[in-house]
């Protein structure tokens, strides 16, 4: 798993409920902007990561709805998971000091 | 003089020519928006047009430059979107595979509970033909549930163990 992706599902942990869109979780991640949708296509695909149409009422709000995306039960167990085997496999004396 | 004046004509054509640019940056990056697009497949073309559009909304306030570059970026990284959005032998794989493992959960499950059903049944039923024999078939069949219940829950374990593996290996 790239770099840019792991710092995509640690913006979606850090608030695992709630909803953001592309544009909001790249400048979360730092990433540039582009880089996000095929991130975010990916991880969808997969089914860790699940999106929807904001409800608004598009002319009161005076703007487009946005796409939402959130992380499924399954992706943010498994996000979880690959987040510490990351931290472990890089860190390794940090870990220790931790356990 | 000369000089000057040849300065001044081309600091007024630069400043033309940016502010032409600049007006056209909205357009621009509306056409690279609808390009991108294209790059997809017929059916995720809707969604991805909405979404980026929305998105382009935001970015219009940020500046007109701002938004070339994104929508540039965009471009280019739209023939990753649509590669992740075809579908490949693995991701057919994944999808198939899902209901599979969730219904050989199921089904082992299932199948050890009648297991378990049948064992009891086929125990108390000698118990209840053979009153005579309960001395010795009482241990015996406390045995053999015991041992069956070990075998099942051998089994159980199995059978998770490789539903995850599977799982596991199909996953992202």
């Amino acid at each position: 798993m790239t770099l840019q992706t792991q710092l995509v599902l640690r913006v979606l942990l850090r608030n695992a409920r709630g909803e953001h869109y592309g544009l909001e979780i790249a400048k979360a991640a730092g990433l540039p902007t582009g880089t996000i949708y095929p991130i975010l296509t990916r991880l969808e695909v997969a089914a860790w990561v699940e999106s929807d149409w904001e409800t608004i009422d598009e002319s009161a709000e005076g703007r487009r709805k946005r796409r939402y995306y959130r992380l499924t039960s399954i992706g943010a167990a498994r996000a979880r998971d690959v987040l510490t085997r990351t931290k472990h496999l890089m860190f390794p004396e940090l870990s220790e000091m931790l356990v | 003089m000369t000089a000057t004046l040849i300065t001044i004509i081309l600091g007024v054509i630069g400043s033309i020519i940016a502010a032409e640019f600049l007006g056209w940056c909205p357009w621009l990056a509306e056409r690279l928006v609808n390009l991108a697009v294209l790059r997809l497949g017929d059916t995720h073309r809707d969604r991805y047009r909405d979404e980026w559009s929305a998105d382009m909304d935001v970015l219009r306030t940020r500046g007109n430059v701002s938004l070339l570059i994104w929508a540039i970026g965009l471009y280019l990284v739209a023939g990753r979107v649509a590669s992740a959005l075809q579908p490949t032998p693995i991701k057919e794989l994944r999808e198939n595979l899902r209901p599979t493992l969730a219904e050989t959960t199921r089904v082992s499950k299932f199948a050890l509970e009648q297991a378990r059903t049948l064992r009891l049944a086929s125990v108390n039923e000698r118990l209840v033909t053979h009153p005579s024999l309960r001395p010795i078939m009482l241990p015996f069949c406390s045995w053999v549930l015991w041992a069956g219940a070990r075998l099942d829950r051998h089994i159980c374990d199995k059978v998770r163990k490789l539903v995850k593996i599977v799982d596991r290996s199909v996953s992202y």
